[in-house]
């Protein structure tokens, strides 16, 4: 050891005493300082140097500039940021030939690259074809058809057969005892809206059902969706303990549904889950957890506290893709899981969906090499169970499906559809003579409930990776077919196909709506098969729809599938005022109503807090908010009020909506959004003079308000205008001064003027728009010269009522106000009057008394 | 104004009675459909709803457009009017047409749906009656001559038109004109 060489210590430099404690403020204020400058300069490089410049030499190229390629690619998209802003674009790479692009791995990469914004469905290519597609929900959906087939859609439907996917529809599987499920979601529904999800009737799997969903306990507000729900038919009678439930959920208000699940079973993720780990065993990876064959392992070791006699250890489990999120709770052993893309649902609408399927389905039997069906035996023993096979082939033998049990769920396994086609599209022919009779077929009902392989997922799965794709059966085809047309051996090879068919009862009350319309069936068909279902569906003669459809069908039938208390129905009523709005203001002012002079304070959108606000006597709160009457008995009482004048039931909160169907008489159009007013004595004197004279005269025309904003409007234009070219002027004059002393030629100084310009624009709307009735707390009852107790959502005409029809919602104060001024002798009318016109006319009201019939 | 004429007829089921007892039980009555014996153009099944000149127009333009006979069905409620509808036809053909009716029941089937979560869902049958009306062309004009098989044809369509001939001149004129003058109407179409 050496002692000349000195030390840093105290007799070199003096004493220094360490701190015993140092401030981290102080040292963490520094480095975040120096954290704050790091990131800025890496976010703005102060080198003013090109990208390529800054490349060491080695790695430069000729005419790097000019071709990004040249360059190395992490660089590419920030040469080509420099270079735009520099106003000299790099030479834009050429589209590679359509050859290129159409081979398969090429077409594949483009459609999975399409596919990552928006989830397409199995049909989405036959769609794409021949539909107009949207965004709706997070998929992309087909619209309409491309064809002008909006009456064609509705003859389908109430003739024929109307074919939709509604794959879009997501399917929740639940797994748990049958008393936690039915106590879970007693918490999320009411019996007041139905029967519940446990129902005799439902559970034994025969039917399906639909619940209405609230969010946890919550009824009669904060509405979630209408559910559809099918029972897994019990394997053996004695396992009762644990069920299986499916839910099909709507898109829009799904992603709720599913966290309100997630929080009334107290259910987790089980994409990361934390598991004890033996520990005698090394191991690290348990026996079940092998099976799942994780991605990615993180051991997490943690040393439980020492109070404990065992260390615990734990490792974490997370899954890096989880191709069905699903989640459970470790106490109860519930467990749900979100299925997705493995199931498609086809819905076939009207009376022909019954030829349609009995041509394009035809029930797989071992026994019978043939397969043909011999003649039913129904008539021979009637009140004889019947296989589920003979029996569905049976039940599509009937004119019409409505005259089936409703929501009967059908389990058949069928042999491939793409055996089943015509050879030209061809309408599917009706059984000569029906043999069969409904009322026999209700009793002869197979013994066990339809049992199907689709509840199994490995069987799922397993279906889908041994079909026999269309390339290989063309291929086959062509090698063995002799004759065109003819059959081959290998096709009696293929594998049958189990199916899930699912009855639609259609409108079931004969006073609202024609009885039996819109029903039909919806098919459950597993992953990969759906298009060929499809196409064999569409080759006997069914008439594909798109969402139009849905809607027009709904509205056909007097129902509302967006109610406005749920979370879909907020959704769209968003949606279509920010659309309503921004077409406003497309069209030039002199083509735009002035809603101020018409007196309509909310032209885009039916402004219900404010509208049951005005109608409820107590002090209303916004925190309770409305909601639409869903009390089946209620409705009753109502419904006996408008039709017997029964009394009025006392028991109505004053904050709920009830649903309507509103029908205008003689003239008229009725748009959405249109109000739903109350009529004085003047307008029935009126109308009785009218009715005399047989005049169609609107019975009210509303006085024209002015509108004091329209001067205002005109000097702000001037004002503004005047702006524009005293900047334009100062422009120009700049120019000219640079051009004096200039030998080039100068051009003018860009306008600049987009924010000034927006800006005025966004002054004009406020200016052209009624103020907001919920910020400025204008009546929303009294906004015109009648009363307002009600607004219009979907409206149009209806075939199957031959008039204007609609459906609307009102307070239920302003009905019972119209209660008592009726008119005797008439059917109840109210007022209607669109947002854009000054004319009321008579319309006359009903009651739907099933409000959430459609889901 | 409606253009249907004031019906008296038996009165439907839905009426105060039912609806008050309805409200006692713990079902809910859910009708379906009736079967349909076949669903044609021809086969016209009769509704209540429906408007009745609609209806009329319906029957007209089909045997204008050279039907032969159509079946009109109706039930229950509706048989009154089915039969004003098939006499108004009938009359307004001035004997061109003739009608003939069958009667029948249908079996019904209800669904009663459960309103509380402990009662499964029940059927009631029931029975209604239904009337069958055809009516169909009387008139001589249609019947088709057999050829006989031992002439030599030329041209078959020249030599059924000449046998056609003297049936027609053996009718009487008035009905004649009538007669053609319907006849015609659907080659105009």
């Amino acid at each position: 050891m050496s002692t000349q060489k000195l030390e840093y210590d105290a007799s070199l430099g003096g004493e220094v005493a360490l701190p015993s404690n140092l401030p981290t403020y102080h040292y963490a204020s520094g480095a975040l300082n120096e954290i704050k400058t790091m990131i800025a300069e890496a976010q703005k490089p102060v080198s003013s140097k090109l990208i390529f410049q800054s490349l060491p030499k080695h790695m430069r190229r000729r005419a790097m500039s000019h071709h990004p390629n040249r360059l190395p690619r992490k660089y590419r998209s920030a040469h080509k940021c420099q270079m735009a802003k520099a106003g000299n674009q790099p030479v834009a790479p050429k589209r590679p030939s359509r050859k290129y692009r159409r081979r398969a791995k090429n077409l594949m990469r483009e459609y999975m690259r399409r596919q990552r914004n928006h989830i397409w469905l199995e049909t989405h290519i036959w769609h794409a074809k021949r539909f107009h597609m949207i965004d709706r929900w997070g998929y992309r959906l087909a619209y309409a058809s491309c064809d002008k087939t909006y009456r064609a859609c509705y003859r389908a439907s109430s003739e024929h057969c109307l074919v939709q996917d509604i794959s879009f529809y997501s399917c929740v599987q639940l797994e748990g005892s049958l008393d936690q499920l039915r106590t879970g979601f007693g918490r999320l529904t009411s019996p007041e809206c139905g029967l519940g999800i446990a129902a005799k009737t439902y559970m034994s799997g025969r039917r399906e059902g639909s619940i209405q969903l609230f969010a946890d306990s919550k009824y009669p507000s904060c509405a979630l969706q209408r559910v559809l729900f099918m029972w897994r038919p019990e394997q053996q009678p004695e396992n009762q303990t644990r069920r299986t439930l499916w839910l099909w959920l709507h898109p829009a208000g799904a992603e709720a549904t599913i966290a309100q699940l997630i929080k009334v079973f107290q259910l987790k993720s089980t994409k990361q889950e934390r598991l004890p780990l033996p520990y005698d065993t090394d191991a690290l990876v348990p026996s079940d957890a092998l099976s799942k064959v994780p991605l990615s392992v993180e051991s997490v070791e943690q040393q439980a506290e020492g109070s404990n006699k065992q260390p615990l250890r734990f490792w974490t489990y997370t899954k890096a893709f989880e191709r069905n999120r699903s989640y459970a709770n470790a106490d109860t052993g519930l467990q749900m899981v979100h299925i997705k893309h493995e199931l498609n649902r086809f819905r076939l609408t009207g009376p022909r969906a019954q030829c349609v399927l009995a041509a394009s389905l035809r029930a797989y039997r071992k026994d019978r090499e043939d397969g043909a069906p011999d003649d039913l035996r129904l008539g021979d023993t009637p009140g004889q169970a019947l296989e589920p096979a003979d029996y569905c082939e049976a039940a599509l033998q009937l004119s019409s499906p409505s005259e089936l049990l409703s929501n009967l769920i059908l389990s058949v396994n069928v042999v491939d559809p793409r055996l089943q086609r015509p050879s030209k599209r061809s309408k599917a022919a009706k059984p000569a003579a029906s043999l069969v009779n409904a009322a026999q077929l209700h009793l002869s009902q197979p013994k066990q409930p339809p049992h199907s392989d689709l509840w199994d997922p490995e069987f799922r799965e397993r279906l889908s990776k041994q079909m026999m794709a269309q390339h290989k059966y063309n291929q086959l085809r062509s090698l063995h077919a002799i004759v065109p047309g003819q059959r081959c051996d290998f096709e009696d090879q293929l594998q049958p196909l189990p199916l899930l068919l699912i009855q639609r009862p259609g409108s079931q009350q004969a006073q609202y709506k024609r009885l039996g319309y819109a029903a039909g069936w919806d098919v459950i068909v597993p992953a990969r098969y759906g298009m060929v279902l499809w196409q064999t569906l569409i080759m006997w003669g069914a008439r594909p729809g798109g969402l139009r459809e849905f809607d027009s069908v709904a509205r056909e039938s007097g129902i509302d599938h967006y109610l406005p208390d749920t979370v879909a129905g907020q959704q769209q009523a968003t949606q279509t005022a920010k659309e309503r709005r921004a077409q406003y203001f497309r069209q030039p002012p002199n083509k735009r109503c002035n809603y101020r002079r018409l007196s309509v304070v909310s032209p885009f959108v039916a402004p219900w807090h404010s509208l049951v606000r005005d109608w409820s006597v107590e002090h209303y709160k916004d925190t309770h908010g409305y909601f639409v009457l869903r009390n089946r008995e209620l409705l009753q009482c109502l419904d006996g009020c408008v039709r017997r004048r029964q009394e009025f039931p006392e028991t109505i909160s004053e904050l709920c909506l009830i649903q309507i169907e509103v029908r205008m008489h003689a003239r008229g159009k009725l748009k959405d959004n249109a109000l739903i007013c109350q009529p004085t004595p003047s307008d029935w004197v009126r109308r009785r003079q009218q009715q005399k004279h047989d005049e169609h005269e609107p019975v009210h025309t509303e006085p024209l308000q002015s509108d004091l904003n329209e001067r205002l409007r005109k000097q702000l234009r001037h004002q503004h205008k005047r702006l524009l070219k005293r900047l334009r002027s100062r422009r120009v004059r700049e120019k000219r001064k640079l051009q004096e002393t200039s030998t080039k030629r100068v051009h003018i100084r860009p306008a600049r003027t987009g924010p000034l310009i927006s800006e005025q624009f966004a002054k004009m709307c406020d200016l052209w728009l009624p103020s907001d009735p919920t910020k400025k707390h204008d009546s929303v009852r009294r906004q015109c010269s009648r009363e307002v107790f009600g607004y219009v959502t979907c409206a149009g005409f209806s075939f199957v009522e031959a008039a204007v029809c609609g459906v609307g919602y009102i307070t239920a104060r302003g009905l019972r106000q119209l209660l008592q001024v009726r008119q005797p002798g008439v059917p109840l009318l109210c007022l209607v009057r669109n947002e854009d016109s000054r004319d009321y006319r008579f319309a006359r009201i009903q009651i739907n008394v099933n409000v959430s019939a459609g889901a | 104004m409606d253009s249907n004429p004031t019906e008296l007829g038996a009165k439907p089921r839905t009426n105060n009675k039912n609806n008050q007892q309805r409200r006692n039980q713990s079902q809910r009555i859910v009708r379906k459909l009736p079967p349909r014996a076949a669903s044609d153009r021809r086969n016209i099944y009769i509704t209540s709803k429906t408007d009745f000149k609609a209806q009329q127009k319906r029957c007209e333009d089909l045997l204008n457009a050279g039907a032969k006979e159509i079946y009109l069905h109706c039930m229950g409620y509706s048989i009154t009017r089915g039969l004003n509808l098939a006499l108004r036809l009938i009359q307004n053909s001035d004997g061109a047409l003739s009608y003939a009716i069958n009667t029948s029941t249908i079996q019904l089937l209800d669904e009663l749906h459960p309103l509380c979560d402990d009662d499964d869902i029940t059927y009631r049958k029931r029975n209604n009656s239904a009337l069958h009306i055809k009516i169909y062309n009387s008139s001589l004009f249609d019947i088709v001559v057999p050829k006989l098989p031992a002439q030599p044809t030329l041209s078959g369509i020249g030599h059924n038109e000449a046998n056609t001939k003297p049936t027609q001149t053996q009718r009487k004129t008035q009905q004649q004109q009538q007669q053609q003058q319907q006849h015609k109407k659907p080659k105009h179409k």
